[in-house]
């Protein structure tokens, strides 16, 4: 969720960061606004006869996907009208995927937080404006002003202007220990002046659940949205799951056994994420919970859970009669509360907007609700056009460069068939885009190694850049000598952040993530500086933060 | 107290005193003794060669009329022109008791309130806090209080104009809660300054000479080093360069001249620190109100123990109470109330002081810098009067302060020995010289140049600060100041993943990135 979580829109979101070693910069085609031509499905059975060929489709797709294993689901009219897995839990296995499978929906999470947080409102214990002090009295950000004004709406709609994400979740931390930190870094933004995507202000979220509720947010999502939905395998963090030593507890953190595989998990129907290799073949990552945000992107779910939160959704609140939560409460987080810039794949115009916990566009001119999400490995989807009355979900367990690609593909190859619109060459359109932007990463990476300086040594003996070093938000790192020469920077907590650094040019160094993706999240820069007293005063961390050396 | 941290030189100390001695009470109401105060003469030339000092000027005033006035020294060691007591030197900080005078006129006039929000009188004035700038009153910019550091070198290194200093306060970031804690601070005396140009309509600069100096006569009296070259009997600023006062340029400080850019003579000074000791009146004129006297000269904000100022003061001196004023210190010496401040510009220490009860006070002009003779002599004049005109029972402060100040330049001396000790040997810059040069940008200070040619390389900020990079070790260069008044900073390099210079580190004053 870390990163690729706050691009819902499409997979630039994670390339546009300064975190990648490469700025790779993305020219996408807006999508034509065709005519609608023919009309929606009449029923279901109409529905499900339209796309009788998604599996040829997706099988076939699926080597150009590069993904190990993929599982829909559709919804039409309030029936499941496709539901199935392809392909493998997890490379060199052969357990298939099924709609039973249990991913990691990453980002997606955040639409049950503020379902949560719909649940109290509909309780009469909270309101969407109210200020988040009025519920977590210790709360602070640097501004004292945009402290008392703050309000859940504000964070649910990603208007706070709080930081994103990168700082404090490179160490183990819990949400409010995290949430603490923002009283240190000043907003990215104003209050209220733009978009700006926050997975640590759904954090923040998640914590105004369990003040008010008085349960953990896990068990208040389990209690009022899993259960009555008869979500029942669903659970809202890896922990449930598996057992510790084997989840990562930090951003591009690792596993403390060092390793996950199914076979770790005996009798559970899981997927396992994908990631590269340095040396580029596919890798198998650990399953990821920040602790630190629990309720930006820790739930836990199968296709077949998923489209009885899309049909919830889509039935105003209702499934099968019974009312989850009002209509009135449901129709609110799908309004838009802020404008977005970014185009959405295949949508009709240029921005959009972003309600509560979803992101709001057109699809063909029907009004389109929906969200990714993006564990490493772990790409996830959930899109409705409720108009339409039709609805998708899409898992995977690998990424491309353009994580959401092939689930916007399958989206819209769905949606056009159920509307009645316009049928396009969506894999051709994907893949061309895909190999644009890989050309571009290409382009980045060559230009990266052409700015490479040969035939330099570090300043100082290796042994004197290891360490401690402090960032006032990110805490402490601490930079190692391995026994076979070569420095590691770590977190020092079992599962937090932690990296092998190679040397670069002069005092410039590649940190290679132990949990990265191998992709946009593989690798970045660590630049130290040598001061005026002779020793490493800095060590520069890119988009990690600047820490300067304490010990 | 001035090292190589480029932020604490070219500042203004300021010397408090205290009761070291078993106060004599009784002896000073009736101390109306004529000069010479007891041998001031004879002790101030001894003094002056111990301390290396070339020009020194005092003038005491007693019961509103000055009883001593007299120059020592030359006003220049390559020219050796005598200083007396009209020879022109920089007032420095002192400088500050005549812009919150001037504020005080208006009050007097009931055009502006100790307690004004200065966004009413200057709206775009920003802090770094949203708070700060809605709550930051006049009485907050002249009492050390606003919970920002010197920050300094923005004016000192940079030849940014006074609106534009005043712009980017909102970029220093406090260094403490606001009204927290009392912390010398230059940039908003320059904003005083400016609440007397936005309230009166006229600068800074006309408002003091038009109400303050001409009705005081202070007709040679300055508020910048432009005239001076148009001027006679000025005396030039030194500093040591290898152990010798060595004449140096006058330092232009227009860019935040209401902190402390007056020029002047102990002559006409003594004037001033008449019209303090007779609260507002001179001659048959009163200029500013009793009541506004009393306010400025009553503790306004605390001064901490730990306060760096303090180590300016004689440490054999004990004080009782110490605190601030309105551009004044109010602190205590022998039992009775002293009010006083010190200047310190490049190559210049001036001191005022007064004590009111006695009815005494002094005014002490130099030009060379460091020195605390100026403090010494102010403790000497109070132990004449409090003592009945004797003197006798005044300690050597003299060699008391000297003593002190040689303790400080052994740990500074110290200091940079162990500096040249962690100096790294036989190491070379990562780059080619020619690829460290480039414009680098920091938002509070502005902009580094660092040029190349064939000479190496050079550092310039506006090409107001130059000098030359030598190389110290690794991506680390020291800079060589073309005055050597600016003393020595350094620079660190940081070389990027893209191979280029992106950023260098200059002495403490933040990271700044290559545009």
């Amino acid at each position: 969720m870390g990163s690729q979580a706050h691009s819902n829109s499409a997979g630039w979101g994670v390339l546009r960061r300064g975190s990648l070693p490469v700025a790779v910069a993305l020219a996408l085609l807006l999508a034509g606004s065709a005519a609608l031509s023919g009309q929606p499905a009449a029923d279901a059975s109409e529905a499900r006869a339209r796309i009788a060929g998604l599996a040829d489709y997706i099988e076939q797709s699926m080597p150009d996907w590069d993904l190990p294993g993929v599982a829909v689901g559709v919804v039409y009219q309030d029936e499941v009208v496709f539901l199935r897995g392809f392909g493998v839990k997890e490379l060199g296995r052969d357990d298939p995927v099924d709609a039973e499978t249990l991913f990691q929906i990453g980002s997606v999470s955040k639409s049950f937080t503020a379902g949560a947080i719909a649940a109290l409102v509909d309780d009469g214990l909270v309101d969407w404006d109210d200020p988040v002090v009025e519920h977590l009295p210790w709360f602070r950000v640097k501004d004292p002003w945009i402290t008392r004004s703050m309000t859940i709406r504000d964070i649910l709609s990603h208007r706070s202007g709080m930081p994103g994400d990168a700082y404090p979740v490179l160490a183990v931390m819990d949400a409010r220990e995290a949430a603490e930190r923002l009283r240190l870094p000043a907003n990215q933004a104003p209050l209220r002046q733009g978009y700006r995507y926050s997975n640590q202000g759904y954090g923040v979220a998640g914590l105004v659940v369990e003040a008010v509720s008085g349960m953990t947010w896990s068990d208040w999502v389990r209690q009022r949205i899993f259960a009555p939905l008869g979500m029942e395998r669903s659970a809202a963090s890896p922990h449930e799951v598996w057992d510790d030593r084997f989840v990562a507890t930090a951003f591009l953190g690792s596993a403390p056994a060092g390793r996950a595989s199914i076979a770790d998990a005996p009798g559970l129907n899981v997927a396992m994420p994908h990631g590269f290799a340095r040396d580029g073949p596919r890798r198998v990552l650990s399953w990821q919970s920040y602790d630190s945000m629990q309720a930006a992107g820790s739930v836990v779910s199968s296709v077949a859970d998923l489209v009885k939160w899309i049909r919830m959704h889509l039935g105003g609140g209702r499934l099968d009669g019974e009312v989850v939560m009002q209509e009135a409460t449901v129709a609110e987080m799908h309004a838009p509360q802020i404008r977005m810039d970014e185009p959405i794949v295949f949508g009709d115009q240029d921005g959009g907007g972003y309600g509560l916990g979803w992101r709001l566009a057109s699809f063909e001119g029907h009004r389109y609700v929906s969200h990714s999400g993006g564990i490493f490995g772990f790409p996830a989807y959930v899109g409705m056009l409720p108009e339409a009355e039709a609805g998708v979900t899409v898992l995977a367990n690998g990424s491309m460069w353009t994580p959401y690609y092939p689930h916007q593909e399958i989206a819209a190859w769905v949606f056009a068939r159920l509307v009645g619109a316009p049928d396009r060459d969506w894999h051709g359109e994907i893949m061309a885009r895909t190999r644009e932007i890989e050309a571009q990463v290409e382009a980045a990476l060559a230009a990266q190694e052409a700015a490479r300086i040969a035939g330099t040594a570090p300043s100082l003996p290796l042994e004197r850049y290891a360490g401690t070093y402090e960032h006032e938000h990110g805490g402490r790192a601490h930079v190692e000598l391995r026994d076979g020469g070569g420095l590691r920077v770590h977190f020092g907590q079992p599962g937090s952040f932690s990296g092998e650094l190679e040397h670069w040019h002069h005092d410039v160094f590649r940190l290679y993530y132990d949990g990265g993706d191998g992709q946009a999240y593989g690798s970045s820069f660590v630049t130290f500086t040598v001061g005026v007293q002779g020793g490493v005063a800095w060590m520069d961390m890119g988009f990690m933060g600047r820490y300067r050396r304490t010990g | 107290m001035c090292n190589d941290n480029i932020t604490q030189c070219n500042v203004n100390f300021t010397v408090v005193v205290a009761c070291a001695l078993v106060c004599a009470f009784g002896s000073a109401d009736g101390a109306a003794q004529p000069a010479p105060l007891g041998g001031l003469d004879e002790y101030i030339a001894a003094a002056m060669e111990a301390w290396e000092v070339p020009g020194l000027a005092i003038a005491v005033v007693h019961d509103g009329r000055t009883v001593y006035e007299r120059g020592y020294g030359v006003r220049d060691v390559t020219t050796g022109e005598p200083v007396d007591e009209h020879t022109l030197f920089a007032v420095g900080s002192t400088s500050k008791g005549f812009t919150s005078a001037a504020l005080g006129m208006l009050v007097d006039e009931g055009r502006l309130g100790w307690d004004d929000r200065v966004i009413d009188h200057i709206p775009w004035f920003e802090m770094y806090d949203a708070y700060a700038t809605r709550e930051l009153t006049v009485r907050d910019l002249l009492t050390h209080r606003s919970g920002l550091s010197r920050g300094d070198a923005v004016w000192s290194r940079w030849p940014h104009d006074r609106n534009e200093i005043i712009r980017r306060v909102r970029y220093l970031k406090p260094t403490r809660s606001f009204r927290g804690a009392w912390q010398y601070q230059n940039l908003m005396f320059l904003t005083a300054g400016e609440v007397v140009h936005a309230v009166s309509g006229k600068s800074w600069d006309d408002f003091v000479a038009e109400r303050i100096f001409a009705p005081l006569g202070m007709s040679r009296s300055v508020t910048s080093t432009g005239p001076l070259p148009r001027m006679e009997n000025v005396a030039s600023p030194h500093v040591p360069v290898d152990g010798e006062p060595t004449p140096v340029p006058h330092k232009n400080i227009d860019n935040v001249g209401p902190a402390g850019s007056i020029y002047s003579s102990v002559s006409q000074m003594a004037r001033w620190v008449a019209l303090h000791l007779e609260s507002g009146v001179h001659g048959d004129t009163r200029l500013v109100s009793d009541s506004v006297m009393a306010e400025m000269h009553y503790p306004q904000m605390a001064i901490q123990a730990d306060a760096p100022e303090n180590s300016l003061h004689s440490r054999d001196a004990v004080m009782n109470f110490n605190a601030y004023g309105l551009a004044w210190w109010v602190l205590d010496y022998r039992g009775r109330k002293v009010v006083d401040h010190g200047g310190g510009i490049d190559g210049m220490r001036a001191h005022v002081a007064f004590m009111p009860e006695a009815g005494v006070g002094m005014v002490a002009l130099s030009n060379a810098r460091p020195n605390n003779l100026i403090v010494a002599l102010m403790y000497r004049v109070f132990d004449h009067y409090l003592d009945g005109g004797v003197g006798a029972e005044s300690a050597d402060w003299s060699a008391l302060m000297l003593t002190q100040m040689r303790d400080g330049e052994a740990r500074a001396a110290e200091s940079r020995r162990e500096l040249e000790a962690s100096r790294a040997q036989g190491t070379s810059p990562s780059r080619s010289l020619a690829e460290y040069a480039g414009a680098y940008e920091e938002q509070y200070h502005g902009v580094v140049d660092i040029l190349h040619d064939r000479g190496g390389l050079r550092l310039s900020l506006g090409g107001k600060t130059t000098g030359r990079l030598e190389h110290w070790h690794y991506d680390v260069f020291r800079v060589v100041p073309d005055n050597p008044a600016n003393g020595e900073m350094f620079v660190t390099f940081t070389v990027g993943p893209d191979g280029v210079a992106g950023t260098l580190e200059l002495g403490g004053l933040g990271s700044f990135a290559k545009r």
